[in-house]
């Protein structure tokens, strides 16, 4: 569904673009605030690992390494508010604050032997770590036209408070790099919030087009965001908050988070003129 | 356009190259579980101690029942090597001696029930024998108190609970002694040393004046705490609820005041100072203590020195019924209660050995039951700051 809307919206950005090639849009010294939504894709770094389980030499050859879920299997969302003022014809700043959801995953399995009944005892679990806070990017964007449809570049720096964190984790019996999280026994939901640090801050760069009403304007961008902070603490890593740490064997890696987001905003100019119309007639 | 591709390409070939992960570090503070694939293995952990190189820890573990394991740690809680010792050598008592700088372990042998003193070659990775008694039965406890070494034992034939002196290079016995029990305990020794069913808290110990050594064995019909001349000539005891109660654990602090840990059927109790008097007969029950109900008087309890903060206190390590640790920590001279932690949460831990790290944290080896099963050697780690939260 989202997909379409997304496709429809192109298409009619597309249409409106062509048939309006007679429109500037005037932008300098102008303000814009909107809201703006989407999804983001999570992932993380890992920086340093580590183990509740130690290997010894009659460990099983089963890895104990945790595996991480790739970019396009942690989804999250955001919402939030849009400003912008733009300096020049093209370029303007951009400050974005919104509360995100974003979330990565990692598998770990263990297996052990029953020599007696010559059967083994397999468990292979997903841990999901769903994390949420307030996402404050502040960014330059350079628009590459002044027509109605204009594609943009914009890049730079964000902070992120982080608010909660949750953790679950799904289990099953069965090491086949699977875990169904509609079939699997899960945890209940644990709080993870004191296992990582409040603040990160990183670099944002992202790509996006907008298309500029009479009114209002209408954009869809996706941005990489990365940030450089290491994300769990360092102090507590071993404090089980969770109550997973020896009974799932679990502690969390040292990390760095990133993730990719895709989001549509709706902007609407202010200004002091009588009149809100920000398209002008081309003299070209 | 294209500055922008660049520019993420840059930015995703940096998080790419960065990627790769690096070996794990040094930590103040961390949870270890030593790993084994068979799944019917069982390990009891026995006791740690510092490495004769210094740089780590040894443990040793009873598993399948009760053959030996032992196994070196670095610092940092990650193995080193393990070294499973052969199937003659079997028992071996909790808690392992140090003597000039050498590891030491008393075991018996699986058929003649005698006992051997093995060192421990870290170097090769295995044992060298010592030595061993053949008259000196069923061994239960070991003891050095920095002038001698002791060996507690049950012997089976004459229904006595033995103590052996040893001479300086542990090759002979310089002096024995041993006490009545007036009835056959071999079941309740066989089942202690095949972790049949709960584990009996033998111990020798000395006075800091070294003029009375004291052992926690079968004595008269009972499980007592046996006071020794130091020709280990019965002095005095205190009687246990016949095999229901008695000494668990016992530090003493000089001027016959001991800080004793003591249980009574089901319930376990603490008293860090309590005076007592060498040379008399009396009960165990007798001796005031604070009872704690949420502890588990069938698990292991540990009273050790530790210095927080350059003071030193008496800490307690026992196992709640609740399966978690509990750290009480007390003031020697005052024997008030300045604090306590629990440790641990939804797996059974057991407490087996408690000591202070060279960076002034704890390290504690417990047994943990992983996946509901499978009992296995941990270490838990506290930080130097941990340990001064206790006590704060």
């Amino acid at each position: 569904m989202f997909t379409k809307t997304l496709l429809f919206i192109l298409v009619l950005s597309f249409s409106r673009h062509l048939l309006a090639q007679n429109y500037n849009v005037y932008r300098q010294q102008k303000m814009y605030v909107g809201l703006t939504g989407g999804i983001n894709f999570g992932g993380a770094k890992v920086v340093e690992d580590y183990h509740v389980l130690v290997n010894t030499p009659q460990s099983s050859t089963t890895g104990q390494e945790k595996k991480y879920e790739s970019l396009g299997q942690n989804k999250g969302s955001q919402f939030g508010l849009y400003f912008s003022y733009s300096f020049t014809r093209k370029l303007s700043f951009v400050f974005e604050p919104s509360f995100q959801t974003t979330s990565f995953n990692y598998a770990t399995a263990y297996s052990w032997s029953d020599t007696v009944n010559g059967s083994d005892f397999n468990m292979e679990m997903m841990h999901q770590q769903k994390l949420s806070g307030v996402n404050l990017p502040l960014l330059a964007r350079y628009d590459f036209t002044f027509s109605q449809f204009s594609p943009y570049v914009q890049g730079g720096i964000f902070m992120n408070f982080g608010r909660h964190a949750r953790k679950t984790i799904f289990y099953d019996h069965t090491i086949d790099n699977d875990v169904d999280k509609e079939t699997a026994d899960q945890t209940g939901e644990a709080d993870l919030t004191k296992h990582l640090n409040k603040a990160n801050f990183g670099l944002s760069a992202g790509a996006g087009f907008t298309y500029f009403a009479n009114y209002f304007a209408i954009s869809l961008e996706s941005n990489f965001r990365y940030g450089f902070r290491s994300m769990v603490n360092d102090e507590n890593r071993y404090a089980d908050y969770t109550g997973f740490s020896v009974q799932y064997l679990d502690v969390m890696d040292q990390l760095k988070l990133f993730n990719l987001d895709i989001q549509l905003s709706i902007m609407f100019p202010i200004d002091n003129s009588i009149s809100l119309r920000i398209l002008r007639q081309s003299r070209y | 356009m294209r500055q922008f591709i660049y520019c993420i390409l840059f930015l995703g070939l940096s998080v790419g190259f960065s990627g790769c992960k690096k070996d794990s570090k040094p930590e103040d503070s961390f949870i270890k579980i030593y790993d084994d694939q068979n799944g019917n293995k069982h390990f009891h952990p026995l006791g740690m101690t510092t490495a004769e190189s210094n740089d780590g820890y040894i443990v040793i573990s009873a598993y399948d029942g009760w053959r030996i394991q032992l196994m070196k740690i670095d610092n940092t809680g990650e193995f080193v090597w393990n070294y499973e010792l052969p199937s003659n050598y079997v028992n071996a008592v909790p808690g392992l001696l140090k003597i000039n700088g050498q590891n030491y372990l008393v075991c018996m042998d699986a058929v003649g029930l005698f006992t051997y003193i093995l060192k421990i070659d870290e170097a090769a990775h295995t044992t060298t024998e010592i030595s061993s008694f053949s008259n000196v039965l069923y061994p239960t406890a070991a003891y050095n108190s920095g002038q001698n070494m002791y060996i507690q034992n049950y012997d089976r034939l004459s229904y006595k609970t033995g103590i052996h002196r040893l001479s300086g290079d542990m090759s002979a016995i310089e002096q024995s002694g041993s006490v009545d029990i007036f009835t056959d305990v071999e079941e309740r020794i066989v089942n202690h040393v095949t972790y049949n069913g709960n584990r009996i808290p033998f111990f020798v110990r000395s006075t800091p004046e070294q003029d009375y050594i004291v052992m926690n064995g079968f004595y008269n019909y009972s499980f007592s705490m046996i006071f020794l001349n130091p020709d280990l000539s019965f002095a005095g005891a205190y009687n246990g609820a016949g095999f229901n109660g008695g000494l668990s654990a016992l530090s003493p602090l000089g001027a016959s005041r001991f800080a004793l840990a003591r249980f009574s059927y089901d319930n376990l109790y603490y008293n860090p100072g309590v005076a007592l008097n060498p040379t008399a007969i009396d009960i165990a029950e007798s001796i005031p203590a604070q009872g704690n109900s949420e502890l588990a008087s069938e698990k292991p309890v540990l009273i050790r020195d530790i210095s927080i903060s350059d003071k030193a206190y008496k800490v307690y390590l026992s196992s709640t019924r609740s399966n978690q640790l509990l750290v009480s920590v007390y003031d020697p001279a005052t024997g008030g209660l300045v604090g306590k932690k629990y440790l641990g949460k939804n797996v059974p831990i057991t407490a087996c050995d408690l000591i202070q790290t060279e960076d002034e944290g704890l390290n504690i080896l417990v047994q943990v039951k992983i996946m509901g099963n499978l009992d296995r050697i941990g270490l838990i780690k506290l930080s130097k700051a941990e340990a001064e939260a206790i006590v704060d």
